[in-house]
């Protein structure tokens, strides 16, 4: 209620005393060197409280989430990397002010060379975008298993194809925002909407070059996430200025900087080769994947990553070779974005297989149902399988959706073409592969005298309803009612320092160790109760916060007596529960080989969507989504299915509708105006189901759910389109007029 | 003593101190800065604070009536608030369309909320909430509860 | 950035206040339009704008029906324009472009004024107007003039708000045309990308009609194509899509090629859309 209502602060509605406004000067150019900053007006501007930039003391080079090459300075000191990068601060009295002393800094420009596509960048002789590497190729990867050439000597048919994925704008309602102050003593608290404060909590610290002892970060609610509120320059630039002005500062980014100067989703190029046998078994795979970091590496690494391998695991495949480039551009950095290279590289292997169905004649369902991971499957990755729902969610979402009779239709000549179509994912639940430190979460649980239950864990809610999740889970294993449960916002100070909320790990591994922390309380809780009661230990139960013998149910207390008894005990302290989840037989992936076990379990998803073409303007119209999400378990299906519609909207939007418009560097579409989201008329009729295959790792048999509820749409959309008027259009977003232009092309041939 | 520049939206949120109404665009596109003037719905970014003449605004705090509170409920229960920055933008149009159209469509209601953006739930749940509270308020009103249509429920600065 | 904000009370105030600030003077009507461009970076301090509000003229605002043609303030914002009894009767055409525009909470401030001065020649009155021959009566300095919409872009339509003032927009009623409307949108919420309007006026006994087409958008000012369609031609969607299709390519061609393929595509496909609505109604 309290977010309908208006009354929960976001971090732009903070206000402290003595608080000024900071503001960024960004760079006009994609490519530049700094001759020189002249910030003598802007200093003496009345109302102007700190003016810094890159050239006023050394800043220290740095990277995220422990990425080995530090290309990252927090501004810019002999060179800009593209149009928005960070060259100066200013903290004022108020925005105006601070406005206007942007515009009295004058900085000197000398324009570079710049490069803008990747495939310009990786050749020789290409501008390097950060002089001290090599090439414009930070990371690079390549794997082997089986036999490829074997496998495609066995196969009957093979097609290769190359797709293509864009920007995509993470769109949160809520702009980037941040607040700083600095207390007497040198340590740092930041008030940030950050999925992960830990992460942040090194990372700045490093960038501010001090310990991380001196860092607390509070983190405050967020206005969306999916991905881009990680680690952002925002958050330690307001640090700088507020040490500088010896005040409080709160910056906030305008919309349209925010869609300049965000993180958005890797675009990546992607040619796969794929042969497959008579019978329909899949024989070998041949990938070569481009990804486009932009200035930095940020996340991008690990992105390609996840995008070079994770999706061999959906089907039974053996034979795969697969290379996989970042690389640098002069454009916006790149970074995490809900699917994490899963959206992008789901794309190309989905509306490949369709491609190869269609060659050999085969309905695309069954050739995913012939191939299907099963549960149990040791895959050419090293992953285990413990439980998979694939084929039920393929099975599930294709009786749903009406698949037979649609697919065997006679094709429309009409103007409005239908057509349907099948795409699959599947995703982790938290993993190991590039975070050294440890894959797994931690969670106290505090019971007052009162019988009321405070949660602590270090993975945030991004709105998404974890700290829902968390309460329940830790309800029912304290035998109270959710509504008695409080989760804390993570406060570095006090709460755990887990990894926080990306990767799909909330639910199962903050979950998990939230299910522990409340095991262990109710313990705790037993044994006051049991020498209250004289009972054994071993006897009692809870229900509805009563604890009683299970031999002689009049023998009982309240959960709070019990947890009063324990406050008098302990001296004033609450009774408390501590509960450590590390997932189980997983492992950082070999760095060569990128072979291993990264996660505990795996989510599985098949969407099918059904579409209508207007042959006469290209325009696609989504009639109905079918989702089939295994989830493992389902602890709340309201939250569940509302990830699900959530997702599946964003997919539509990165399918169909979302495009930056990127031009010689440039985001060209800077506002909700050009930048087209889907709004509330754009999302067809949606039925959600949800599979439970039941994991023996996740809380009660659960595993993550909002991050592959994205990854399968755009695929399925596209495959619909090719049933609907045989076009297969392989760049991200099909929009009307790419549609309308493969359909001339069609007809004319 | 405005400056010439600031607007509605600014003025609630610095001066006023009235949060409630969020910045998430500053350009009309995104609904999340919305407010009832004089009973109809507007982009408070739209609206510079000196325009304002008499003229009764109400904030997402203004809404203190019981038909407010129901329809603030009926977008809880029918999990249609996610991360909550679109909310109040979107109950204060879900309520001028209540009090013009106490029977919406699911087409009334996605004409009513077309300019407000949402990404984090995919809308179906906000079309179901509106008319959740739509049903809510005609049971409340069918059992003759003093049900007062529009600013009668609010509270105006 | 907005240096100044003036509120005036009659038309005269508004232009001598105009006048005093050239050229950093802009009419602020609803500010839906306005608004947004003083917020891009090419707004800075570096143009001090003045903002000169004439919402409160009265003889700006109102909707009369006066010597048989449908008379609207400039101050007439898009829903009060949508809603409007006079409108629906004598203009209904009007009330559906108008409830098409952005949002409600757009439509409850835009105004009639602030479309026609957006400089968006793809600002979903033009066409309509243009369409029924509309007049707006716009006064400056020098005098007062009726100009048709048709004929803005040449006369003096980069003025609007800057230097002169829209005080009337006159709709001459004409019962015998029924018009069919299409709005084309790039964007779920956007700006039109083409507004299509097909006129139909049946003529004589030989079933045949006079068929107005009228297509706008960005880059492509309003522009009318006129022809006897036979009853043939309006029999069924192929022909007219054929019909259409001559239409809009002898429109695209006097905007001397404007907008590309695919806007010439939507616009012939949109006004066949409308043209289909137009013949629904009248009953061919």
């Amino acid at each position: 209620m309290d977010k309908v209502s208006g009354k929960l602060a976001f971090t732009a509605d903070l206000k402290m005393a003595g608080m000024l406004h900071g503001r960024v000067l960004r760079s006009p150019h994609a490519h530049a060197r700094i001759l020189g900053i002249d910030c003598s007006k802007a200093r003496k501007l009345t109302g102007v409280r700190a003016v810094i930039t890159g050239l006023d003391s050394p800043l220290p080079h740095y990277s995220v989430a422990g990425q080995p090459v530090l290309d990252e300075q927090l501004l810019a000191t002999e060179k800009v990397h593209y149009i928005g990068d960070e060259v100066a601060v200013v903290a004022a009295v108020d925005p105006d002010t601070a406005a206007e002393a942007l515009e009295l800094i004058r900085v000197e420009y000398e324009e570079l060379p710049a490069v803008f596509d990747p495939r310009q960048a990786m050749l020789p002789g290409a501008p390097l975008v950060h002089p001290g590497q090599e090439s414009n190729i930070p990371h690079r990867l390549e794997f082997r298993r089986g036999d490829i050439e074997k496998g495609f000597a066995e196969s009957a048919v093979i097609v290769e194809e190359t797709f293509e994925t864009p920007l995509q704008y993470h769109g949160y309602l809520e702009p980037h925002a941040a607040v700083a102050g600095w207390d007497a003593g040198d340590r740092l608290t930041l008030w940030i909407p950050m999925q992960s404060p830990t992460l942040g909590r090194m990372t700045y610290a490093r960038a501010l070059g001090i310990g991380e002892d001196q860092v607390r970060i509070i983190q405050m609610p967020m206005g969306g996430a999916f991905g881009g509120k990680l680690e952002y320059r925002l958050h330690v630039l307001c640090a700088l200025l507020a040490r500088a002005a010896g005040q409080p500062v709160k910056m906030v980014n305008s919309r349209e900087e925010d869609f300049q100067a965000g993180l958005p989703r890797v675009p990546m190029q992607m040619r796969i080769r794929l042969g497959v046998r008579r019978d329909g078994a899949l024989a070998a795979k041949e990938t070569e994947i481009i990804a486009d970091s932009g200035a930095y590496v940020n996340y991008a690494h690990g992105i390609m990553l996840s995008a070079s391998h994770r999706h061999d695991n959906l089907y039974r495949i053996q034979n795969i070779h697969t290379r996989a480039f970042l690389v640098y551009t002069n454009k916006v950095p790149t970074g995490c974005f809900r699917g994490f290279g899963n959206p992008q590289i789901h794309f190309a292997y989905e509306s490949i297989l369709d491609l190869a169905a269609a060659k050999l004649g085969l309905d695309p369902a069954e050739l995913r149902l012939l191939n299907s991971s099963q549960p149990g499957d040791f895959t050419p990755h090293g992953w285990k399988l413990h439980s998979c729902g694939l084929s039920d969610c393929i099975r599930q979402s294709v009786e749903g959706s009406g698949w037979k009779e649609k697919r065997s239709a006679p094709p429309s000549s009409g103007r409005f073409a239908r057509g349907i179509g099948l795409a699959c994912c599947l995703h982790v639940s938290g993993n190991r592969t590039f975070l050294p430190f440890f894959d797994g979460a931690s969670s106290f649980i505090r019971i007052n005298g009162q019988g009321k239950a405070t949660v602590f864990v270090g993975e945030t809610d991004l709105g998404q309803g974890a700290r829902t999740t968390f309460a329940q889970i830790a309800a029912h294993e304290l035998g109270v009612d959710p509504k008695d449960v409080t989760v804390s916002y993570v406060d570095t100070e006090i709460s755990p320092h887990g990894l926080g909320t990306f990767g799909d790990r909330a639910t199962t591994l903050g979950g998990n160790a939230v299910r522990l922390a409340a095991i262990d309380a109710r313990q705790k809780l037993f044994e006051i109760a049991a020498g209250e009661l004289g009972a054994d230990q071993g006897d009692l139960d809870v229900s509805e916060g009563v604890i009683f013998s299970q031999a002689d149910p009049k023998k009982s207390i309240t959960v709070a007596q019990a947890a009063k008894l324990g406050w008098a005990r302990l001296a004033g302290g609450l009774v408390t529960g501590h509960g450590v989840y590390t997932p189980p037989d997983v492992s950082m992936v070999d760095p060569k080989t990128k072979y291993g076990n990264i996660s505990c379990a795996y989510p599985f998803a098949a969407q099918v969507a059904e579409v209508e073409v207007d042959r006469l303007t290209g325009r696609v119209r989504i009639i109905n989504m079918v989702a089939a999400h295994d989830l493992g378990k389902t602890i709340n299906p309201l939250l569940a299915e509302g990830q699900v519609q959530g997702a599946v909207a964003q997919g539509i939007g990165y399918a169909l509708m979302e495009d930056m418009g990127v031009r010689d560097g440039r985001v060209i579409n800077r506002s909700f105006g050009s930048y087209n989201m889907p709004r509330i008329m754009d999302m067809p009729p949606l039925n959600s189901i949800l599979v439970e295959s039941d994991d023996p790792n996740g809380p009660y048999g659960a595993k993550g759910l909002a991050e592959p509820a994205l990854t399968p749409t755009a695929p399925a959309i596209a495959n619909a389109i090719y049933h609907a008027v045989g076009v297969r259009i392989k760049e991200l977003p099909i929009t009307p007029e790419k549609v309308l232009a493969a359909l001339r092309e069609k007809d004319q041939i | 003593m405005v400056s010439p520049g600031q607007t509605l939206l600014e003025l609630l949120r610095d001066e006023l101190g009235l949060t409630g109404a969020k910045k998430g665009c500053d350009g009309g596109e995104c609904g999340a800065c919305v407010v009832l003037i004089n009973g109809q719905p507007v982009n408070s970014c739209l609206v510079l604070a000196c325009d304002l003449d008499g003229d009764a605004v109400v904030t997402i705090e203004g809404l203190a009536g019981e038909d407010s509170r129901v329809i603030m409920e009926s977008f809880v229960e029918a999990g249609a608030v996610q991360c909550g920055f679109c909310s109040p933008g979107m109950v204060l149009a879900a309520k001028a369309l209540l009090d013009e159209k106490p029977d919406p469509t699911p087409e009334d209601v996605a004409g009513a909320l077309v300019g407000h953006l949402c990404r984090c739930t995919g809308y179906l749940r906000t079309v179901e909430a509106v008319r959740l509270a739509a049903r809510s308020l005609a049971g409340r009103r069918g059992r003759g509860v003093a049900a007062k249509r529009g600013c009668a429920d609010c509270r105006e600065i | 950035m907005i240096a100044q904000y003036i509120r005036v009370g009659s038309i005269d105030e508004g232009l001598k206040v105009l006048e005093e600030h050239r050229p950093w003077g802009r009419v602020l009507a609803g500010g839906t339009d306005l608004l947004p461009k003083t917020r891009t970076a090419r707004h800075k301090r570096s143009l001090p704008l003045v903002l000169i509000d004439i919402k409160r003229i009265d003889e700006l605002k109102g909707i009369q029906m006066k010597e048989g043609r449908l008379c609207i303030g400039p101050s007439t914002t898009m829903s009060q324009l949508a809603g409007s009894e006079l409108v629906l009767e004598y203009a209904p055409v009007l009330s559906l472009a108008a409830g098409q525009v952005g949002s409600p909470e757009i439509r409850n401030r835009g105004t009639v004024g602030g479309n026609l001065g957006s400089k968006n020649t793809g600002a979903d009155l033009l066409a309509p107007l243009a369409a029924m021959g509309a007049l707006v009566e716009v006064r400056a300095p020098g005098g007062t003039s009726e100009i048709p919409v048709r004929d803005l872009l040449a006369a003096g339509w980069q003025g609007l708000g800057r230097s002169s003032l829209i005080t009337e927009v006159r709709v001459p009623v004409n019962r015998q045309v029924t018009w069919g409307y299409r709005r084309w949108s790039r964007e779920s919420m956007g700006r039109a990308y083409i507004t299509a309007l097909a006129g139909l006026e049946p003529r004589g006994d030989d079933r045949s009609c006079r068929f107005t087409a009228v297509l706008g958008g960005p880059g492509l000012w309003p522009r009318t194509f006129e022809c006897q369609a036979r009853p043939g031609e309006l029999s069924g969607q192929e022909p007219m899509l054929e019909l259409c299709s001559r239409a809009a390519a002898e429109i695209f061609a006097a905007a001397g090629g404007a907008g590309g393929d695919y806007q010439f595509q939507i616009g012939r496909v949109a006004l066949a859309e409308a043209l289909e609505l137009a013949a629904g109604e009248v009953g061919q």
